[in-house]
């Protein structure tokens, strides 16, 4: 099918989101598919075809997702409800909406490498510390099976 | 206006502590949290936590039983049951917010409850878990269920409570998330605001008379 000419196409919008947690990195299409679902189990194929939502942007933790004009709050709802991408539970949390990538790019910020902390033992279960911010740690249970993930604080820590 | 999330679930509930559970919610737009099943209050990163005690009462007996058990919470929630259990947790006196209507049987909370509900000064929590978590026919029903909630509280006007029932910080929601979702069962802004500060009228509960030395 051709293209529409330029005068005949529709406003776009785009939605800069952030997945939490940061560590997942998930490709483009895993991204689009998880919204896609969301968004024809929220407002059915109809308002998926209206929102003409697609992904045009993922880098680490920050995803642009291009929508019609008019739809930005039906997709932010929608975007809201997704708690996986692929096989990960995650979350998309939705920062910012603009009428250019250019303009969202810019409010990317620059990823930073932060201290790393000693492993913690919880009760006789081995944790691996990963630093997230400068107050934030994710620990990760070691092995294959049985993943485990917590969520604390470097003061946490120290309590434990 | 302090916004506030009326059911959190920190660790060993769920897989996030306390302080991360705060420091998430603080960017998120939220100044208050209750945890329930949680004894601890205070306030972290600026964001103030309240204890919560989070029943499911077979009967009634059994929800005086474990209130009078349980240790000292700054908020006493409960599950709502049938008709029968609901009227009478409403009338009890001793519950702040009822939970759960979404999955309680149908006719379970009736005009009856709703009358009750506001004499005794009881919030109705509409649990988002339910529209974020679940799908197809649970989640129909739920915004079923969430519409008939707003329409008796707009006719009997009972407060309602907004929770995210959040296990882990992922499943937290920011307050621009929450308007939007409530938006889906049709409550405007101004009420999503008012259900979102109804902590605050739980914890300072307004009185007729008041003394001023």
């Amino acid at each position: 099918m051709k293209p529409l000419p330029k005068s005949l196409r529709g406003s776009k919008r785009y939605v800069l989101g952030r997945i939490v947690p940061s560590n997942i990195s998930a490709d483009g299409k895993e991204i689009y598919y998880a919204i896609y679902d969301a968004i024809a189990s929220l407002y059915g194929d109809y308002g998926a075809a209206k929102i003409s939502m697609s992904v045009v942007f993922s880098e680490d933790d920050r995803v642009i997702i291009k929508c019609s004009r008019g739809f930005e709050d039906k997709l932010r709802t929608a975007v809201a409800t997704v708690n996986r991408i692929g096989k990960k539970n995650c979350a998309i949390r939705c920062i910012s909406t603009s009428g250019t990538i250019a303009c969202l790019k810019r409010k990317i910020p620059k990823q930073y490498t932060y201290e790393t902390t000693k492993d913690v033992n919880i009760g006789e279960i081995h944790y691996l510390v990963c630093p997230v911010s400068q107050e934030k740690v994710d620990l990760y249970k070691e092995g294959i099976k049985h993943q485990d993930t917590f969520y604390f604080t470097r003061e946490d820590l120290e309590e434990l | 206006m302090v916004f506030s999330d009326a059911c959190v679930f920190v660790y060993p509930a769920g897989n996030t502590s306390l302080r991360r559970m705060a420091l998430e919610a603080k960017y998120l737009g939220l100044k208050r949290l209750v945890c329930a099943g949680s004894n601890i209050s205070g306030s972290y990163f600026g964001v103030e936590v309240l204890s919560g005690l989070n029943l499911r009462p077979g009967d009634f007996r059994d929800f005086s039983r474990q209130v009078k058990s349980a240790k000292k919470s700054d908020i006493v929630m409960a599950h709502a049951g049938d008709a029968g259990l609901n009227r009478s947790l409403l009338t009890s006196g001793k519950l702040q917010i009822l939970r759960g209507l979404e999955c309680a049987p149908k006719k379970a909370f009736d005009d009856v409850c709703a009358k009750s509900a506001y004499e005794k000064d009881v919030a109705i929590d509409i649990d988002l878990s339910a529209i974020t978590r679940k799908r197809e026919i649970s989640r129909q029903k739920a915004l079923i269920s969430f519409e008939e909630i707003l329409k008796f509280q707009r006719k009997y006007g009972f407060s309602l409570t907004i929770s995210s029932g959040a296990h882990s910080y992922i499943e937290l929601l920011s307050v621009c998330d929450i308007e939007n979702l409530c938006g889906l069962f049709g409550m405007e802004k101004d009420e999503v605001r008012g259900a979102l500060n109804t902590i605050d009228g739980i914890l300072s509960p307004y009185s007729p008379v008041e003394v001023i030395n």
